[in-house]
Formats: C-alpha cells, structure tokens, sequence
C-alpha cells in the first residue's frame, strides 16, 4: 500500500450529516467527521452522548435518519464496503464454545479470506497481541477477559481493513494490558490504518488520538487535536504550595498544597495564605486535561 | 460462500452438544424411526381390510371392491354371508343382519358411488357426462321409509353418479333395495353424504408437523440466543447481506425439514402434487420461526409466541382439511392436498393453487418482515413488539415499489383474518352474521392498508398521502383480483367477487374498475390521516371504512335483488 504524508492522504472514513432520530427524539445529529490514514480520531462524549450510536452508523449497523457514511467512498450500508472495515463492539460477543483459532477461521470465510491465509494471519495476529500459544486451542469462554478482548481486536483486524472502528478498546483490560493495545494501536497508525476510537479512558484518547470529536447530547461540540481543544476550551488550573492552609489545601510535609481552578480563586487562595502570615512557596500552572474541557462542554 | 459458512457455523454451533455418548444415542433415534416408521404407517391404515366380502366372479361390483381398501375380498360363498363374511356381491350386494353388515353395505354405497364419480370425471364430454345441474334444497320431511330412501339418489343427484351399481339404470337402485332396514335408514343421514374421515393420511400429515414443530423450536430458538449474546451484531458488521445471514442461520433447519419431508414422502408415497404442498409447509413453518426467533425478546416470550403461531397454524392446516366433502373448504388448506395425495386421489391445479398459494404468499411476507428486521436497532433493541414490527413494515414499504408490494402482500392476511371472523360469527343468527361480516371484512381490509401506509409515511423519504394510498390500494387490487382468478379457477373462493360479477352482468371492465376505485379512494382517505397523530389517523380509517362498508352493502343488495 503506498502511504501517503497524512495532510494530503484521502479520508478513509467520512461522515456527513450523520443524524439518527428515534421518534421526535435525536440521539445524533448533524455529525460530519473524517478520519484519514496513518491517523487516530478519538470519539470522546459522556454517556449517552451519541458516540456508540455514530460508530455504529459510520460502520453500517444502524441505518442513519439523515447524511450518510462513506468508507474508501463506498456508503457504508452496502454490504461489500464493509469488506474495508474492522469494527470492535464495545463488549466482544464472540462464541465462548469455540477457541480462538477456530472463532477467527469463521470469521475470516465471512471475509472471503481462503482456510491457510486466515490461520496464517490469525496466528500473526495473536503473536503480535501477545496472546500466549497454549490459549489458542482453549475455548474463548475459558479465557481471562484481557485475552478474549484481544480475541475480539484480532477478529476485527483479521482481513486486513484499512478502517478500524473500536468501540472502548480498552474496556475491561487490566492497565499492563491497556498499555500493550495502546502501543498496537500506535504501531497500527504508523502502519497506516484509518482509526477511530471511543473512549472512557480520556487518559488514553490524550495519548493516542491525533484529533479528537467531542460529543455532547448527540452533537459535536468542539473537535481539533488536545492542544487545539486546550487553547479554545481549556483554563489553566494552578497548585499552590504554601506553610500556610487555604481553602481545598492539604498537608504534604511542612507545606499545605491544594489545586484551584481559575486565576480568580488563585489570587484569593494567595490572599488567604498572606493574611495568616505566610507565604506562597511555588505556584505551578497545569494545562487543562481532556476531562476539563468535556466538563466545560457539557456544562457540568 | 458468507451463507455456507453461516450455514456450517449454525450445524457446528447446534451439534456441540454431540459426544462420544450423545451421537451414538441420537444415531440410535434415527435408525430406529426409519425402521419403525413404514411399521407405524402400515398400522395406521386402521380401515384396510375392514369388511370381509365375497365377490362372484360375474360381479359388476367387482372392480368397486379392489377399488376401496377398506374391503378384503375373499374366496366366499354365499354361504359364508354371517360367517367368514360381511356381504356378499353378485349383481347385487347381500349384508348380514348385524352391524357390521349395515356398515359394510353403507361402506360399498360410497364406495360405487366414488367409483362412478371417478369414471365419468375422466369422460372428455363432461357435458355428457354430466348432463344436470341440479340444486340441492333442504326441507324438513318426513320419517324416511325404505321406499322413500331408494328414490332419494334418483332426484337428488346426477342421474349419472345416483346409478348405485355399475351397470345398473338410472332408477334401479340395487344397494338400497337390498340393504336391510337400519341400512336404509342410515343411508339419508347427513353422515352418510360425506366421504369417509381420511384418518390415516391427516393423521400421517400431523405425524409429520411434529418434528417441524420441534426444528421451528430449534430454529428460533437458535436466533434468539444469537441475539440475546449480541453475536449477531458481528455479523451484520461483516460483508454479508441481511439474507445472507438469514439463509445461513435457516439452511440447517431446512436441511432437517427436508429429510423428514423426504422420509416421510418415501415412507408414506405422497404424490408430487402433495410433495410441493408438504414443502411448502416445510417452508412456511421456518419462515414463522424465523420471524419469531427476530422478534421475541426472551425465551419465554418465544414460547408464547410460537406456541400461539403453531397452535393457530394447526388448526388452520387440519380443520379445513377435515371437510373432505366440501372442497372448497378442505382445499383451503395444503394439508387438503397432502391428505388427498395420500389417499391416492387427484388434485386439480385450482384446488391446488387455491390451497397453496395464499400460504406461499403469507410465508414470502413473513421472510420480508424478517429481512426487514435484520438490523442491529431492531434485533438487540428492547421495543415493543409491535413497535419493531412497524420498523420492520417500515424498510419492506419504504419505496413506492415496496408499498405496492405491501399491499398485494396484505392480500393473504385479509383472507386469513377474514376465515377467522367467519368462523367467529358462525354461532349467530343468519341477520347477525351477514352485516357482522360485511363490517368486519371491510375493517379487516382498511386497517390492513392503512398499516402498510403508516410504515411507509413515518420512513424515511415518505411520498404525499395520496400516492402512497393509490398504492397500497392498487397492491391490494391486484393481489385481491389474483386471489380471486385463483379462487375462480379453483371454487370460486372469494363470494364478494362472485356477487361483483352478478351485480356488474360479467361486465370485466367494471369488474376491474369498481373494486380498484373502491381500494385506491378508500386507501387514500385512510392515509389522509397518517403521520398527523392518532386522532386523525382513526378518523380517517373510520372514513375509509365507512366508504368500504358502504361499496360491500351495495354489493350486497345487488345480489340479494
């Protein structure tokens, strides 16, 4: 596949106008959003937002009441663009009779892929999960849930799509295992695939995502990467060390050290701290995290 | 290639229960109902053989013997009449003065009188053959007599099938006159004018729906537990079409539905005729459980529902099929059809179609609402049932082709409803029942078009209300005219079209024209009132059925008048 520099690269994945409507009620509206290769788009919203409702529409589960959804150019709701796609749900209904070499070999006829490629690919798949051999022959039900997630990973991997769609990649992993998929899915951008996750884990939508869509009651209410979102959203919080206590301070040591949120409350806090007669040791500026600025979105 | 996988995923998936010691077990099962099987099928042919008889050599009631099976002819004198045997046959039939005599003279009468029927249906000239119409009017009379019972053949049938022997005249009536006075008296009772009960063959029909009922259970209970798991959303995600998905998860089933179909076929020795009508049984069971297993939420909801769906589909392939006397009931049923192929008797193609094809069409719905709810919404939601039923309604009308489909395909669902309201209002008096069917009929119709314009006015990209009613209505016409070229061909199964043509003179241009005014005018004040809130849409099929009502009503008056 020839990759091409990620500003000039084709989107993959495009949505426009993407709206779903139950009755008089829209769970999505207007949603337009593209992701190209080589880059990771992360969904952020609070529940209920409309993030799982988008990506099931983006990848041709749910049938959208308005706009539509393109995968390499073809609308996602025929059957045969859905060849490009590998789409994770957010749990990994897999079938727990069978093992996992035997689960991916169907999923892989499903793919057209012939017997001797699909265990070939399986087995890469797996290696590069770090799914240990001995649980490739051991039904999926008897599997811890880490490994039955990357089960899942490497089934919606298995034909090779150019277009990933993970719904809470990380759920249920423990974090030695979270960070394992997050640096597969940073191999995975590098190898040039379209990704679009949904994430609870802000921690990790910071650490992965080269832009990042954050919904709020089905619409998008800001988009652009962390430092664009932190430069129009974000207000510096700051920690204040001082001998002093002031309102929200904790002892750590001889100090008193607490968090505000606004240069207002820091010049009360500093204000405080004088009038007891003490002194402000340090004040360090911090930029606003990813919860911040969905908590500012959301108004909440 | 996606079916077959789905296909060899479901069969690995079902059979999972299959060991070491299970598969013996079950091989054990199958061999042994293919060995008991002919066994259990020879002994339910409890009236083979039932009446000893003693045929001369000379006998024109020769043939009309080897011709019924109930009759076991023996080498017999008379002498052996009380005896050895039931009746005694030379040019005219002797019974013991017993009960079985009475009955094996009265199983003789059918007999020559089904014999003869036969023979004169095969004439080329049937005009010839059967040269009277005669109306048959019921009277209260008289305590019958001998002397009356022999006259009633001659006057109250064909000339031709009243003649009691095969060679006999018009007015002899050598059965009856030699029958013994209960046998006379038997001989006028209602049960005497229908054929047999064909216990055997309706109860080697039932014998084969009782698997089918267990492969539906499987078969929707296997869908049910997919979606309940979520499993099926993997495969919606993939490359593979909704029917895709559903012919694979359905083919293993079918597979089973045919060898039992195959089985029982070679077993029984069903013509082709009864062969097709029994697959398509085969078909339109799976195609409930198939709709079943999509809709139901919970196993226990399945139970509900299948138990209903098999227990109304029962009784709607057996009891019509009971009535072997009235074709145009029996042959409402494809059981009619299996039941007569059996008994080795033949079946025209109208009573075929009429028996066949509204089922056909009702099964070709049931998969079309089921594609209709292949989607990830509709399969893991937990809406209502009739709320996911409309959105399945909603996909197949979406289109204007859809919406046409729609109502065509609502054609057979009016017919069944319509079965059932008459059979609700059997036990009223006649001035009950001819205005509660009127009414009913008409709201059957009406509320059936407007469900099909609803879906299609909350869809999508919805038409204006009055090209979606022109149509639905439209749909409906043509689906009604081809029932009713069916039944023409057939029965003469639809009495509204029938009393259309009385009325109308055979005139075929307005035959066409009212009844396809009526269903696209009473369609479009119907979907007048759609997507406007409930209210309105009562309103409107309040008005589009009053306009029906009041089209059947004048129908109605014209054939009376």
């Amino acid at each position: 596949m020839v990759k091409w520099p990620r500003a000039v690269a084709r989107a993959m994945l495009v949505a426009s106008g993407l709206g779903k409507h139950y009755g008089p009620v829209a769970a999505v509206a207007e949603v337009t959003l593209e992701v190209r290769p080589g880059t990771i788009v992360g969904l952020v919203g609070n529940n209920g937002a409309g993030k799982s409702t988008t990506l099931k529409m983006l990848c041709g589960l749910v049938e959208p009441t308005t706009g539509t959804a393109t995968v390499d150019g073809q609308a996602t709701l025929r059957p045969a663009a859905r060849k490009g796609i590998g789409y994770l749900p957010e749990d990994s209904p897999l079938y727990d009779e069978q093992t996992p070499l035997a689960c991916l070999a169907f999923f892989g006829s499903l793919y057209g892929l012939r017997r001797k490629e699909s265990k070939a690919r399986a087995e890469t798949l797996l290696r590069r999960l770090r799914l240990d051999e001995p649980f490739w022959k051991k039904p999926i039900g008897e599997l811890s849930k880490g490994s039955a997630r990357k089960v899942a990973i490497a089934r919606a991997l298995l034909h090779d799509p150019g277009v990933l769609i993970l719904d809470e990649p990380a759920s249920g992993l423990d974090p030695a295992t979270r960070r394992e998929l997050d640096a597969f899915l940073l191999e995975l951008r590098a190898e040039g695939k379209a990704i679009l996750l949904s994430a609870h884990n802000l921690r990790q939508v910071e650490d992965l995502c080269d832009t990042i869509v954050l919904l709020h009651q089905g619409q998008i209410a800001a988009r652009g990467s962390l430092s664009e979102l932190r430069h129009a959203f974000g207000t510096p919080r700051y920690r204040l060390h001082a001998d002093r206590p002031f309102p929200g301070s904790a002892p750590q040591g001889p100090l008193h050290v607490g968090e505000v949120a606004s240069p207002v409350l820091l010049e009360e806090a500093l204000a405080r701290v004088r009038a007891a007669g003490g002194t402000p040791v340090e004040v360090e500026s911090l930029p606003p995290s990813l919860d911040d600025i969905l908590r500012r979105v959301a108004g909440a | 290639m996606g079916t077959w996988a789905v296909a060899w995923h479901e069969v690995r998936r079902s059979t999972a229960f299959l060991n070491r010691r299970t598969a013996p077990l079950l091989a054990l099962v199958f061999v042994g109902i293919l060995l008991l099987g002919p066994f259990v099928v020879s002994r339910l042919d409890a009236q083979r053989g039932l009446y000893p008889v003693g045929v001369a050599a000379d006998s024109p009631f020769a043939p009309v013997v080897a011709s019924d099976a109930r009759f076991a002819a023996l080498p017999a004198t008379q002498a052996d009449l009380g005896g050895r045997i039931a009746l005694w046959v030379d040019t005219a039939p002797h019974a013991e003065t017993s009960a079985r005599g009475t009955a094996a003279l009265q199983a003789l009468r059918q007999a020559t009188q089904r014999w003869l029927d036969e023979r004169l249906s095969a004439e080329a000239d049937q005009a010839a053959a059967f040269p009277v119409l005669v109306n048959i009017l019921n009277a209260p009379q008289a305590p019958v007599t001998a002397a009356a019972s022999s006259a009633i053949p001659s006057t109250a049938t064909t000339p031709a099938s009243s003649s009691a022997g095969p060679t006999a005249t018009p007015t002899a009536n050598p059965v009856l006159d030699a029958a013994p006075p209960e046998a006379r008296t038997l001989a006028v009772k209602p049960r005497d004018v229908n054929p047999p009960f064909p216990v055997r063959s309706l109860l080697l029909t039932f014998a084969f729906l009782i698997p089918m009922n267990l492969v539906a259970q499987l078969h929707a209970g296997s869908l049910l537990a997919e979606r309940t798991r979520h499993r099926t959303v993997l495969l919606l995600a993939s490359p593979l079409a909704p029917w895709q998905i559903l012919a694979g998860r359905t083919l293993p089933y079918l597979g089973i539905g045919l060898f039992v179909w195959l089985v029982a076929g070679v077993a029984v020795g069903v013509g082709w005729l009864g062969a097709i009508a029994a697959l398509l049984v085969i078909v339109f069971v799976l195609a409930t459980s198939l709709l079943l297993g999509l809709l139901a939420r919970s196993p226990r909801e399945l139970t509900f529902l299948l138990t209903g769906a098999t227990t109304m589909l029962s009784t709607f392939l057996f009891l019509p099929a009971i009535f072997t006397a009235i074709p145009q009931v029996a042959f409402l049923s494809p059981v009619a059809v299996i039941s007569a192929s059996i008994e080795g008797d033949s079946v025209g193609w109208g009573p075929f179609l009429c028996a066949t094809l509204p089922l056909a069409l009702v099964a070709v719905s049931l998969v079309l609402l089921s594609l209709g709810l292949t989607r990830d919404e509709t399969l893991h939601g937990q809406a209502s049932l009739s709320s996911r039923l409309m959105a399945s309604l909603r996909r197949l009308a979406a289109t204007r082709r859809g919406l046409l489909v729609a109502g065509i395909l609502a054609v057979p669902f009016a017919l069944a409803l319509q079965l059932f309201l008459l059979a609700l209002v059997i036990p009223l008096t006649l001035y009950a029942a001819i205005p509660a069917v009127v009414l009913g009929a008409a709201l059957v119709e009406e509320g059936l078009k407007q469900a099909a314009v609803s879906a299609h006015r909350t869809a999508g990209r919805p038409r204006p209300a009055w090209l979606s009613g022109v149509l639905v209505g439209s749909g409906f016409f043509l689906g009604e005219k081809l029932a009713l070229i069916v039944g023409l061909v057939g029965f003469g199964l639809l009495p509204s079209g029938q009393s259309a043509l009385a009325v109308l003179g055979g005139g075929t241009g307005l035959l066409l024209i009212a009844p396809l005014a009526l269903h696209v005018v009473a369609a479009m004040v119907g979907a007048s009132g759609t997507g406007r809130g409930r209210g309105w849409t009562l309103t409107a099929l309040a008005g589009a059925w009053a306009l029906h009502c009041a089209y059947n009503l004048a129908i109605l008056a014209g054939a009376l008048a």
